[in-house]
């Protein structure tokens, strides 16, 4: 067993270096900003650590993996300072996936009105943009817009866990 | 000699006069129509007098355009047989009460809830009525999978409050946790009754993400449904699109290429592998143990990122179509050979290490028992049935694609705890290894895909089939009736989660709460796929 362990510590670290990581000039199209105002306000407040709670509005569960990768030791969001909580009112980000079902309409409002200002709302996917595949179904209520206002999207059906991390950073303006 | 006759006249002789018609016409499944009032009898005698034949499936159709009436389809798999026995009952409109079958087979209870929100049917004798798919918000009276109902209507807003069960008595507390839950989450309703710290009743409700999937499979062709079904759950993407292939082709009577089924094996066992090696991190995590975590989710991203390389999409979306695959990864052979080699080395030390961990191991073993008769009753199906001393598994016991061709063992253990979950996936995890590195062994040349579309044997309308995979988290089930011009009539989805929940709320009876995340993470179960 210690030997096990002698030998993992001589090996490269998995933490991938953000320059690898976000550093693709592509990437610049996974982000789209609607409310400038309410980022760069946003910013000034977001110097340090920031709180994303993540809710589920309806998603076929790939946006959550993807995000649930930022936590792995090869994006290890943490070491920005960004940490995932429990609750929206430790939040300060909302990061929201799936087009909206009806019988989630409600749970997303009351979750949003938990959340103190300053706060941002980030879309994160091609179902949260317009309710995508699903969009015109009679159980969904259609794209994040429709129910809370969004500051933010991150394409992708699922945006990979470097567009996330690209996303959420400049949003911060820390790229 | 056919397979399935022995039992179709054994059922003929034990209720003489109840089967009204067979249908034998799709090669595997047997189709007896028979008398409505005979079904909880019949069910009855193939679950648990006769067979211990696991329910796969039940649902309704709304088939007035062709006969005037609605059908109830229960599926039944005769255990280690490639046998699917289908029980059809016929209602006329007007008189939708059909006897439930629940009172004899616990298992059927959730699928006539969701036949009764979906089709307005009347399970007659079932103890649960309660609305489960639609939730308060959606008005009373609208059946969405009624051909009359259309899949872009807009309803109005109803309210209403939904009657949870109560547990009452001295020292109960409830508590109520969801649909926005702590983490990274898809979202569902957990009701737990505690008296101190144990658990004396969980009442899950689910449904929050119903998004009307099976509705919009109508209103598609069957190369368009191909997109959906890798959307039911992200994570089982191979698994659903899979069997959703296997029905579209078994009707359209298509033979799919050998070397097709070989790169469908290795993209299944490749879902399966990092979808296990995530719940083995995961259940360290919920244990505490963080270093199991993150090496886990170090394997698993190199997994992921072989997905990447080699589909372009890390869940290995787009690779599975009707009729075949639509790329060859054997190409790649090297890099899926040295990859998996890298990742089993890990997780043997990852495995090592965490059975040598004496506060692992107490957290783990005896937490979160589901016994082998709760498993049966409620029809668990994938890791937790094989956890629980079920021997089941559809890749060895209906060898679809090329399974059998290849070798692999079925773990099974006996006590149905989260230690023998776990183990099973472990035990799993190294299979799936294993099975690629038989199927990569493979010399096969030919076609990727044989030919399915609307000039090339297309499928005539009203026709049916069944799609059976064995996903990583248990059977995955679609059946598939097609209307005219390749669209599909009516495609009923079932992922092994819609079983597995009721399960989970027996499995954590009698434990304590800050256990709940630990059993909960040893089902991971599907919310999307349970949700449709």
């Amino acid at each position: 067993m210690q030997k096990m362990i002698l030998s993992w510590l001589k090996r490269r670290i998995a933490t991938k270096d953000l320059k690898e990581l976000v550093g693709d000039a592509k990437l610049k199209d996974c982000l789209e900003v609607v409310n400038t105002t309410s980022i760069e306000e946003f910013q000034r407040f977001s110097r340090r650590s920031v709180h994303i709670r993540e809710v589920d509005a309806g998603s076929c569960n790939a946006c959550e993996l993807e995000i649930n990768a930022l936590n792995n030791p090869v994006y290890d969001i943490e070491r920005f300072g960004i940490h995932f909580v429990a609750s929206p009112r430790h939040a300060d980000i909302l990061l929201v996936t799936g087009p909206v079902t009806r019988n989630m309409e409600m749970a997303l409002r009351k979750t949003y009105e938990a959340t103190p200002r300053p706060r941002l709302v980030v879309a994160v996917g091609g179902c949260a943009r317009d309710g995508g595949i699903f969009k015109g179904s009679y159980a969904i209520v259609g794209g994040v817009e429709r129910v809370i206002p969004v500051d933010a999207y991150i394409r992708g059906c699922p945006p990979r866990p470097q567009e996330l991390l690209y996303g959420i950073l400049r949003i911060l303006g820390r790229i | 000699m056919d397979e399935r006759r022995p039992y179709i006249d054994e059922i003929k002789r034990e209720f003489p006069g109840d089967v009204l018609s067979e249908d034998t016409s799709t090669p595997g499944e047997a189709y007896l129509t028979i008398r409505k009032e005979s079904l909880p009898r019949i069910a009855n005698f193939l679950h648990e007098v006769r067979y211990s034949t696991p329910l796969l499936s039940m649902f309704g159709t709304d088939e007035r355009a062709l006969d005037g009436t609605y059908k109830v389809y229960t599926v039944f798999q005769i255990p280690r047989k490639p046998v699917f026995i289908i029980l059809k009952v016929h209602l006329n409109e007007g008189e939708l009460e059909f006897p439930s079958i629940t009172p004899l087979m616990y298992a059927g209870s959730p699928f006539e809830r969701e036949m009764q929100d979906m089709f307005g049917f009347i399970p007659v004798g079932n103890p649960d009525t309660r609305r489960m798919v639609l939730h308060e918000n959606f008005p009373r009276g609208i059946y969405p999978l009624r051909k009359d109902f259309s899949y872009g209507s807009t309803l109005d807003k109803a309210e209403g409050q939904y009657p949870f069960h109560t547990i009452e008595g001295e020292g109960m507390l409830e508590i109520p946790v969801g649909p926005v839950h702590a983490g990274i989450i898809e979202p569902g309703h957990f009701r737990f009754s505690v008296a101190g710290e144990p658990i004396i009743n969980l009442e899950i409700r689910l449904h929050y993400k119903h998004k009307g999937i099976e509705k919009l499979m109508e209103t598609l062709d069957f190369n368009e449904g191909c997109q959906v079904a890798e959307m039911v759950s992200g994570d089982s993407a191979v698994g659903h699109v899979t069997a959703y292939c296997q029905a579209v082709e078994k009707i359209a009577g298509i033979e799919t290429p050998m070397l097709a089924r070989y790169n469908r094996m290795i993209a299944l066992e490749l879902e399966r592998l990092y979808n296990h090696i995530a719940d083995i991190g995961s259940m360290s995590m919920d244990a505490s143990f963080l270093f199991g975590a993150a090496r886990a989710g170090i394997l698993r991203e190199e997994v992921m990122n072989l997905n990447d390389r080699l589909t372009g999409s890390r869940f290995l979306k787009g690779l599975v179509a009707p009729g075949g695959v639509t790329r060859d990864l054997f190409t790649a052979r090297d890099d899926i050979t040295n990859t998996l080699k890298e990742v089993g080395g890990g997780l043997k030390e990852l495995v090592a290490i965490l059975l040598s961990s004496a506060s692992f191991l107490d957290r783990v073993k005896t937490t979160g028992v589901l016994n082998k008769k709760t498993a049966e009753d409620l029809a668990v199906t994938g890791p937790p049935a094989r956890a629980s001393g079920i021997d089941s598994d559809m890749r060895r016991d209906v060898p679809y694609e090329a399974y059998g061709e290849v070798r692999f063992k079925v773990p099974v253990y006996k006590e149905g705890d989260v230690f023998c979950r776990l183990s099973v996936r472990i035990d799993e995890a190294f299979e799936s290894i294993n099975i690629i590195e038989q199927v990569l062994k493979k010399a096969v040349q030919g076609p990727l895909k044989a030919n399915v579309g609307a000039r090339h044997a297309v499928p005539l309308p009203y026709r049916y089939a069944l799609g059976c995979v064995e996903g990583w988290r248990g059977a995955i089930l679609y059946w598939i009736m097609t209307a005219p011009g390749d669209k599909l009539y009516r495609c009923k989805i079932k992922d092994p989660s819609f079983c597995n929940w009721p399960g989970l709320s027996y499995a954590v009876l009698g434990n304590i709460v800050p256990d709940f995340p630990l059993c909960n993470k040893s089902f991971n179960l599907s919310y999307a796929g349970n949700d449709l």
